[in-house]
């Protein structure tokens, strides 16, 4: 009864503070727009290529044809493709990333394919790709041209290549663009505002010391920290959802399992209350709250795979599951989870091992931050 | 009488400041005990060690009690409220934390508000409530539960005068039902309140008694007070130095001093001052009340 008592007040006491609040609600819708708005107004990817055609001959216009006609599913080019002359030009639109690809065709590329194509003499004259190895875009948009450039030339002189590769994308049966693998870390990510609107409700009575009226009275630690973990679960699963809205509002789809992916949020929500608990005992207030609580706020953040894809380093294998170092981290475990039914259309069955994992690692932190809170405000 | 609270030795140590060095005193059962101290006395930790809110180094706190969870209420100097919720919410959420039914915390809620003036403002969001309403509010949640042992930590600082008298009043009505542990910079106000009270300063208990016991401890002494409306001559010094005055302290064009006769005292003085032609702004002669044994046993010297 108390602990009702307890989580009617926290929940009163957040709307009525609402600043935070809105901040964390806010924050992950935000970027949502933010992603949609650099990534296309359909959330479809384009990749730039910057081309030089030093060829006058009528193939290398034929194959820059057959490059603008590679279309996503929405009908938008895949390539936005820009002419220009001079060489040291493409190589800073590379360098400053205004460009994923530099392709040049030389002078004599369409004699060349005459010559091959008809009295298979001579070889044909290489085009050059010139890229930055670090932008991941720029494998992508080379692997695009190749597919297209092969397809073209075999079509046109006959030559059959010894091996087709056949391209077919992985989850719901469509491409997936970056935006879409953006959205599950999006989710994670309003989940991890978290740490904000969870660390105020405990900083905020160490900072106005009602913490010692509580500890005075009946209510015993895990009594309150089981109020104010149900009821920043609540709040999460707003953001969450408003997360969600925001990106079907900007054209993305799933038809992923809805009640799984509100079960793992929830238990995501649960791991990030109780790192929270855990951060909360070492700030006693609201400053330290908004500027120390930002340090545990970006290991979530970059080390959850959220936005930077970090290199994978083994930590162990559990029932036939590779854990790996960040996944003591649970939302990068969230992450991958949260991927597996927005994108691929997973199962309880297929994330039962990361739902298992995150369930086990918020018990232990959350026992450990009681753990801590106890010592710290409960003689 | 029985002794609700007894502590016994206690010690608490910040590092190398010896913040309660060696205190032992007993509180009776529904008495207004009085605990003053200048500003670093130890006051506040000794309270914290006696409700439970710190561990001392060495020393017990023994508490005779029927329920130990809901024996203790504690007003601390700050205001300590909820600011996001309204009286009524937050006196109604502290007794459901105390395990009281809720039509007895209702009840209870209701009549504390009226007590201490804040029943027409129940619905009102504590951080829209003045400094003085606050405070008031900040006694509520000390007392919701009906603890058998209250702390009041300057519970009438920041008051107006109405409110003061209105919380006065309201200690006083409390005191057979719930023992009061009071700490007041107010000498008047302890005098007033205080069945008994003691003096602690640099974390040692001084002095322990009631307000007539403890100025008797100054001995049966006038205290004399003297403005002179020029510098103090050389003069007087001759009889300064007379042995019917103790405790001479001169401030400016100010003197004061002890005396066990005043009679004798006043005619010297006088005469001194007739013969040297000084002039004299103002004279007192007065009992000596809890303030001045308070400075006598303190010092006058202002604290960090």
């Amino acid at each position: 009864m108390k602990t009702l008592d307890c989580f009617v007040k926290t929940f009163k006491e957040n709307l009525r503070d609402w600043k935070i609040l809105i901040l964390a609600i806010v924050f992950a819708p935000f970027f949502v727009y933010m992603m949609d708005m650099y990534m296309g107004d359909t959330g479809s990817t384009a990749y730039n290529l910057v081309l030089i055609n030093n060829d006058k001959g009528k193939f290398s216009y034929e194959l820059i044809g057959e490059w603008e006609k590679i279309k996503t599913e929405s009908g938008k080019p895949v390539l936005k493709i820009r002419t220009i002359t001079d060489t040291l030009v493409a190589k800073n639109m590379i360098k400053n990333k205004e460009a994923d690809l530099f392709v040049t065709i030389p002078r004599d590329f369409s004699d060349s394919f005459s010559l091959f194509s008809f009295n298979r003499t001579g070889s044909l004259l290489p085009l050059k790709s010139y890229g930055d190895q670090t932008n991941m875009k720029y494998m992508v948009a080379a692997s695009f041209v190749d597919y297209t450039t092969f397809s073209y030339i075999s079509q046109k002189t006959g030559i059959e290549i010894p091996i087709n590769i056949k391209y077919e994308y992985s989850g719901r049966g469509k491409s997936l663009n970056e935006f879409d693998l953006y959205v599950p870390a999006l989710m994670v990510l309003s989940i991890i505002m978290m740490l904000f609107t969870a660390g105020a409700s405990i900083v905020r009575e160490v900072e106005k010391d009602t913490i010692t009226r509580l500890s005075l009275s009946k209510l015993r630690s895990a009594e309150f920290m089981t109020a104010l973990t149900f009821n920043q679960i609540i709040i999460g699963l707003i953001c969450l959802f408003l997360t969600l809205l925001a990106a079907f509002s900007v054209g993305y789809r799933t038809s992923g399992s809805m009640p799984l992916l509100f079960l793992v949020g929830a238990i995501t929500c649960f791991s990030v209350i109780s790192i929270s608990i855990i951060t909360s005992c070492f700030i006693k207030t609201m400053f330290g709250l908004l500027t120390l609580g930002c340090f545990p706020f970006f290991i979530l953040m970059f080390f959850s795979d959220c936005f930077l894809p970090l290199p994978k380093i083994n930590l162990l294998r559990l029932a036939g599951n590779q854990v790996y170092v960040n996944d003591i981290l649970p939302t990068a475990t969230a992450t991958r989870a949260l991927n597996k039914i927005l994108n691929y259309d997973s199962g309880f069955s297929d994330v039962s091992f990361e739902i298992f994992w995150i369930l086990a690692l918020s018990l232990i932190y959350f026992f450990i931050g009681v753990w801590l809170f106890k010592k710290k405000y409960k003689y | 009488m029985r002794p609700i609270l007894k502590a016994n030795s206690l010690v608490k140590r910040y590092g190398d400041v010896l913040a309660v060095d060696d205190i032992s005193f007993e509180i009776y059962r529904g008495e207004i005990f009085g605990f003053l101290g200048p500003n670093g006395a130890g006051k506040t930790t000794t309270i914290k060690i006696m409700s439970g809110l710190l561990k001392p180094d060495k020393g017990t706190v023994t508490i005779d009690s029927r329920d130990r969870g809901k024996s203790i209420g504690i007003c601390p100097q700050h205001i300590v409220i909820w600011e996001n919720l309204t009286c009524l919410e937050q006196i109604l959420f502290m007794g459901k934390m105390y395990d009281m039914p809720a039509d007895v915390v209702k009840k209870r809620g209701r009549e504390l508000l009226e007590s201490l003036g804040l029943y027409g403002i129940k619905d009102r969001l504590a951080k829209k409530l003045s400094g003085g309403m606050q405070r008031r509010l900040n006694i509520a949640l000390a007392l919701i539960h009906s603890p058998e042992i209250v702390f009041l930590d300057e519970p009438q600082a920041g008051l107006d005068p109405q409110s003061r008298v209105l919380v006065r009043d309201y200690i006083r009505s409390i005191k057979n039902v719930t023992t009061v542990v009071l700490t007041t910079h107010d000498m008047e106000e302890a005098e007033k309140l205080s069945d008994r009270i003691c003096i602690i300063d640099k974390g040692k208990l001084l002095v322990t008694g009631t307000a007539d016991e403890i100025i008797r401890t100054g001995g049966h002494e006038d205290l004399v007070e003297i403005d002179f409306s020029g510098d103090i001559k050389k003069e007087l010094y001759q009889f300064l130095d007379s042995e019917l005055i103790s405790g001479l302290i001169i401030s400016g064009n100010r003197i004061s001093f002890n005396t066990k006769n005043s009679q004798s005292s006043l005619e010297n003085i006088l005469k001194v001052i007739r013969e040297h032609n000084l002039k004299v702004n103002s004279l007192q002669l007065r009992k000596k009340s809890l303030e001045d044994i308070f400075i006598n046993l303190t010092g006058r010297s202002i604290r960090e």
